[in-house]
């Protein structure tokens, strides 16, 4: 049976996007993840504690898996596959500045790059397989292989790409599952390859 | 479907450079951790002395020890070991270097001195420098998944080797004590400042350790291989710095993994020492049934070596299967945890067939290998 990506959002230059429809776009700021937060009126306070790269990764999930298709699938079947080149840094840089005199706890707890899985399954409730890959470059070839592997088991995988450092911020989110009386009627369907997964994060 | 056996294996550590040497001085009853200073503060930690690293380092590869990471170093070491006891091709298409770490060169980000390009802080370059040096044909993949990185690594090579993609893959998992985790896991207050005592009364958190272990997984089953029979992971979705109260990720790896309820012969726990995660680890055992069976943590041993312990403790798995041998949870003494577990007090020769071995860590994941010895 085939898999499909049933949903992707993507967040690069101060805009979030949904399946190809602009979501949220944000003047010049340096507050790019927070006003996006406002403007989406999530009400998740937590969403203050955390570092840039699980507010990027937060913002991202929201679109999709608050979507009712994908809402009604079991949680504990739904797995999660990051990745991303530069793990923790940004907040390990951060942490790093303050612990030769306050190491700062708040800042510590970040310093893993699957802890924005973490923040993602708690906000959502899902539970099922987590993998977090390190790569230079963004590897549809990776998260696909992966991810195939996994459908074994699994009913869904979110997947994607989050990438955070000083300069950019770049998030790609895409949720791979089967097709299903209920989700038929409402998705394009992309089907599940390396070539459309390049394309939706290229384009 | 292929199935994935364990062969040949590795520790660097501070107990001793070879898998004989770390699994006899466990069985003697060695414990790795030390007072060491660092920065001015003095933690219980476990770590390999920097002599003896590079006397090793160029006895073993002639290379200047200069040029790589104390990280960088182990792990060469760890899998330039395996490799010599083994046959297979790392030039072939049909062969992967899986790498899994939580911190990598995390050090350099401390010692603006280094002689070694910044860029080896990034995860994917320490890999591929450790890569290069074997010639790796295939670019490494790297997994870092918080505490259960070593283990995760170990499922996706099963999985991996039962789509038949690959014939042999190297796995090596590896962390280094730094200021870095010292200082983050003492703001926790996490720390003990003595050895650390698995699901004791007494426990008082963890100490910190460092290893590479290497270990080589293939489709081929050989003399002692040890198959891998089922792995999983899950998420807690509860908290991202603190275990589950009702242990709930765990307890769905288990039910995943062990396959027709059969239960193991022991369990090596992630039997940290902290008062959360090893209360977590006896409910889930206890929710899938497993109080009962005999169950130890190295974590007495080595401390935690992070993105090491989930391969390091492996090796051990392995070689209590094939020495029927089940090694001693230094540190316990009494009953800790508000399910009683039947915790291992003696190192004892008993028959095995399986294992369990399961990890647990930051972000809210959670994993489980079931070992077996055909």
């Amino acid at each position: 049976m085939s898999n499909y990506i049933l949903s992707y959002t993507k967040i690069k230059n101060n805009c979030l996007w949904h399946n190809d429809k602009l979501v949220s776009k944000i003047g010049e700021t340096d507050n790019f993840l927070e006003e996006t937060y406002k403007s989406l009126d999530l009400a998740y306070p937590k969403f203050f504690k955390m570092d840039a790269l699980s507010k990027l990764g937060v913002l991202c999930a929201e679109q999709i898996l608050t979507d009712e298709s994908i809402r009604l699938l079991p949680k504990e079947k739904i797995a999660v596959v990051l990745s991303n080149k530069n793990s923790s840094l940004q907040t390990d840089v951060a942490y790093a500045k303050t612990m030769r005199d306050f190491p700062s706890p708040s800042l510590f707890v970040y310093t893993l790059p699957n802890i924005v899985t973490g923040e993602i399954a708690i906000k959502h409730k899902i539970t099922g397989e987590n993998a977090f890959f390190i790569e230079p470059t963004f590897n549809a070839d990776l998260l696909h292989n992966y991810t195939e592997l996994l459908l074994q088991e699994s009913e869904a995988v979110l997947c994607g790409w989050l990438s955070i450092d000083e300069k950019t911020c770049d998030g790609f989110l895409y949720f791979v599952g089967k097709q299903t009386e209920s989700n038929q009627k409402k998705i394009n369907f992309i089907k599940h390859n390396p070539t459309n997964i390049t394309q939706l994060y290229t384009n | 479907m292929n199935k994935a056996f364990l062969h040949n294996a590795n520790i660097i550590s501070p107990l001793g450079f070879t898998t004989k040497q770390n699994f006899d001085a466990v069985c003697d009853g060695k414990i790795a951790m030390q007072n060491h200073t660092f920065n001015g503060v003095t933690y219980c930690t476990a770590i390999i002395e920097n002599k003896l690293l590079d006397e090793v380092f160029i006895q073993q590869t002639k290379l200047n020890p200069k040029e790589f990471t104390r990280l960088e170093k182990m792990c060469i070491l760890s899998i330039k070991d395996v490799l010599n006891n083994s046959d297979i091709d790392v030039k072939s298409k049909r062969t992967l270097f899986i790498f899994s770490t939580t911190k990598g060169n995390i050090d350099l980000l401390e010692n603006t001195k280094s002689e070694i390009p910044e860029e080896r802080v990034y995860l994917h370059k320490t890999a591929e420098i450790i890569a290069a040096h074997f010639g790796f044909t295939n670019k490494p993949m790297v997994v870092s998944n918080a505490c259960i990185s070593g283990l995760l690594a170990i499922i996706i090579a099963k999985r991996l080797l039962a789509d038949n993609q690959y014939d042999n893959i190297i796995v090596t998992g590896a962390d280094i004590v730094s200021t870095f985790t010292l200082s983050g896991f003492n703001s926790l207050g996490a720390l003990s400042s003595n050895p650390c005592k698995p699901f004791d009364k007494s426990r008082t958190g963890i100490n910190l350790g460092e290893a590479a272990a290497s270990v080589l997984i293939s489709n081929q089953q050989k003399e002692d291989g040890v198959e891998i029979v089922s792995g999983s992971s899950a998420n807690d979705a509860n908290h991202i710095s603190g275990p589950s109260r009702t242990g709930e990720g765990l307890y769905k790896c288990l039910q995943k993994v062990l396959v027709h309820n059969t239960a193991p012969d022991f369990i090596n726990a992630h039997g940290t020492a902290t008062e959360f995660n090893d209360e977590m680890e006896s409910i889930a055992f206890n929710r899938a049934g497993l109080q009962n069976i005999l169950i130890n943590s190295l974590k007495g041993y080595y401390g935690h070596t992070l993105g090491a312990a989930g391969v390091l403790e492996s090796v051990f798995c392995i070689e209590g299967l094939r020495q029927n041998k089940i090694i001693a949870s230094t540190g316990f003494e009494k009953q800790g945890t508000s399910i009683e577990l039947n915790i291992a007090t003696k190192t004892e020769n008993k028959k095995s067939i399986t294992c369990l071995k399961t990890a647990s860590g930051f972000g809210g994941c959670n994993a489980a290998v079931l070992y077996k010895m055909n």
